[in-house]
């Protein structure tokens, strides 16, 4: 990479099914679990970003410099905890949707629970509705 | 445990940033050795100074530019050392062999697999096996071992363990599609990441290796049960088929895998290797994306397969391939619109092997496109001497349109034939349309735009939509043999005939009825409106040669009168 990519912001949007187990106790937890690592690598990374989850599955903002975003992605495509991956953007973006979040959170008690949209043409609607429900439920832990 | 697949990517391209023209020339450079470099049609595009001295290369020979056998023939090699460098250049499997002092060699040669599907072979005097056994090697860009060290790992595991062993092999499908359309740097991050994704996945007691390319192998360890195995080889399907995002593009591949087990497939390394990789085959025959477990009937094909493709690369590079015509008549006048050409390749046995057999294999391996582009300027070389305005009519395959290249095969088929644009007819197939809409679109409208001509093949067969016959200007519909034989029912094909041919007229386009065998077929798609017909009627498809006798048997008396 060169050395113009690294300052580069870039963001990507994916959706994914949920392989935990319909345990709600288990799920809580795996969640934290997720959320405590994610966000610790993150800062360190320069990634900001948020995601979603609910009983469906998983949906998630990352924005940073491409290397760093690459290899979380990579990272994140690596968890057998979900599946059925499908990149609805990957971005050369001018700013931040999330700045300040290392990892907003957006859960179930936030009435979230309508079907994620998998169609790379909702990326656009995915990402406004992250920011709505960031903007107005946030949720700091699980 | 976050690897930086990014950053430690860039490590592992020696010759990464560099124009890729370059890449050649500073891969020899850096190999220091006797080598040669084929490009992916097998023509010689380098024979180092260390190669020429060892093979006493006649000074006046071309080192560059020529096939391999035409540079081999001007060596000290007898003709068979020659055939077996050949056959190592072409097969798939083995990569090494051995040219021994009788025939001029005393040497060995090894064959490395290159991006952009080239190879180098590599060739080390037998004094060099004095020297002791180099170690066992990790491939360089993955890391992981490599095919000799994971075969010798395999034989002393077998021979150690006579418990159970699982051996998973699986490869990228249409790994070449990412070399061709994103670029060979695009395609090493992609294997270089897909094995760190294969390491992460496994335990500690399997073996992961990059046996050659694309292709990759996993030893399972001992005591391992058919159903840990099947789920071992499904998870990794899944993983590794995963979106990849390769320099902030997301790429998706699918993945074919096959299986093979200890004792019950075999107790040697190589019939080990060889139950799996004919799994591998069935998987991708079975329709790619799938994972086959070794059965004894896979064998068979698996040989008939790896032997076409050696012989239909072979085929390529020595030009076994030609091109009939059969004439495309206009019904109204009973005059000569043109020809459509039909590829053939008569396979060495003596026997023709059909399109429908050898295609979809040439565009697995990646050399649809280079026969494509063969075929068309071909065809338009042998146009260019018909008399105007005869016009040749050229099948291309969806793959031509993926690649992008299609444009430039056309404009230079065009270019260097002379033949006029118009007199061109490119005929493309309603799933060519289906598989990439968008792409194929833009492809056809700038190829109408420069005016060739384009028809609808097998219309009638897909999903054929009124849509897409509105949504673009096609000059001919051509409408599907079975329709006109009456093999889909002679009241169904014929209203079907009747549609196509006034929805033609309506749009202003022409309809060409293929497979017209009799005169009462003849005039049943005149009654119902076809503007052109083909078929055994007008004339079987006949080589270049025997056109211009076919062009003056019309001239002088059109038939058949029906």
């Amino acid at each position: 990479m060169s050395g113009k990519d690294s300052a580069r912001l870039f963001r990507v949007i994916y959706v994914s099914r949920n392989r935990i187990p319909d345990v709600a106790a288990a799920r809580q937890a795996e969640i934290g679990r997720i959320l405590s690592t994610a966000r610790a690598a993150n800062a360190r990374a320069g990634i900001t970003g948020a995601l979603l989850f609910n009983r469906a599955g998983f949906a998630q903002v990352l924005e940073g410099p491409l290397p760093a975003v690459g290899a979380t992605f990579e990272r994140i495509l690596r968890d057998p905890r979900h599946g059925d991956v499908v990149v609805l953007e990957s971005v050369p973006v001018t700013e931040r949707a999330f700045p300040g979040w290392s990892m907003a959170f957006v859960g179930e008690a936030a009435g979230t629970n309508a079907a994620i949209d998998r169609d790379p043409a909702e990326a656009a609607r995915v990402l406004g509705l992250l920011r709505d429900l960031v903007a107005t439920t946030v949720e700091t832990t699980v | 445990m976050a690897l930086d697949t990014a950053a430690s990517l860039t490590d592992f391209r020696p010759i990464g940033e560099q124009d890729e023209d370059d890449d050649a020339a500073a891969l020899l450079a850096a190999l220091d050795g006797p080598a040669l470099l084929l490009d992916h049609n097998r023509i010689v595009g380098l024979v180092t100074t260390e190669a020429a001295r060892l093979l006493a290369l006649d000074p006046a020979a071309p080192r560059a530019g020529a096939p391999l056998a035409t540079i081999l023939a001007r060596t000290r090699l007898a003709p068979g050392a020659r055939a077996a460098l050949a056959e190592l250049a072409l097969a798939a499997a083995p990569s090494a062999c051995r040219l021994s002092d009788a025939t001029g060699g005393g040497m060995a040669a090894q064959r490395i697999s290159l991006p952009r599907r080239r190879v180098a072979l590599l060739l080390r005097p037998d004094q060099a096996r004095t020297e002791p056994e180099p170690r066992l090697r990790a491939d360089p860009l993955t890391g992981l071992p490599d095919r000799a060290s994971f075969h010798a790992t395999l034989v002393a595991r077998l021979a150690a363990e006579p418990g159970a062993l699982g051996l998973i092999v699986l490869d990228i499908d249409r790994f070449w599609i990412i070399n061709d359309t994103l670029g060979p740097q695009v395609g090493d991050q992609l294997l270089a990441t897909l094995a760190a994704r294969l390491r992460t996945a496994l335990r500690s007691s399997d073996l992961p290796a990059r046996l050659d390319g694309d292709e990759f192998a996993v030893l399972v360890g001992e005591g391992v049960g058919p159903e840990e195995l099947d789920g071992l080889a499904r998870r990794l399907m899944d993983g590794l088929s995963r979106p990849y995002l390769l320099a902030g593009q997301p790429v998706t591949v699918g993945l074919s895998v096959g299986i093979a087990r200890a004792p019950e497939d075999g107790v040697a390394a190589d019939t080990l290797l060889r139950c799996a990789t004919s799994a591998l085959h069935a998987a991708k025959a079975a329709g790619k994306g799938r994972c086959a477990t070794f059965m004894p009937e896979m064998h068979a094909r698996s040989e008939t397969r790896r032997q076409m493709e050696t012989d239909l690369r072979r085929a390529f590079a020595l030009r076994q391939f030609t091109l009939h015509y059969q004439p495309q008549v206009d019904v109204s006048s009973n005059r000569l619109f043109g020809f459509e050409a039909l590829l053939r390749w008569q396979h060495p046995t003596g026997s023709a092997v059909s399109p429908a057999e050898f295609v979809p294999l040439a565009e697995e391996i990646g050399l649809m496109a280079p026969i494509g582009a063969w075929v068309l300027a071909t065809a338009c070389k042998e146009a260019a001497g018909w008399p105007a305005p005869l016009a040749v009519a050229v099948n291309v395959s969806a793959l031509q349109f993926e690649q992008g290249d299609l444009l430039a095969a056309v404009g230079d088929a065009l270019s260097r034939s002379g033949l006029a644009p118009h007199r061109l007819e490119i005929e493309v197939t309603e799933s060519a349309l289906l598989a990439n809409p968008e792409a194929t679109m833009a492809v056809l409208r700038q190829l109408r735009a420069s005016g060739v001509r384009i028809a609808m093949d097998d219309f009638g067969t897909g999903y054929s939509s009124l849509t897409r016959l509105q949504s673009f200007p096609f000059d001919k519909i051509k409408i599907d043999r079975s329709f006109v034989s009456g093999a889909r029912g002679v009241a169904e094909g014929r209203a079907i005939v009747r549609a196509i041919a006034g929805l033609g007229a309506s749009l202003g386009m022409r309809t060409i009825a293929e497979g017209v065998e009799t005169l009462e077929q003849l005039e049943r798609v005149r009654a119902e409106g076809c503007t052109e017909v083909q078929g055994y009627l007008f004339g079987r498809p006949v080589p270049a040669a025997d056109v211009p006798a076919m062009i003056a048997r019309f001239a002088s008396a059109p038939m058949p009168v029906g």
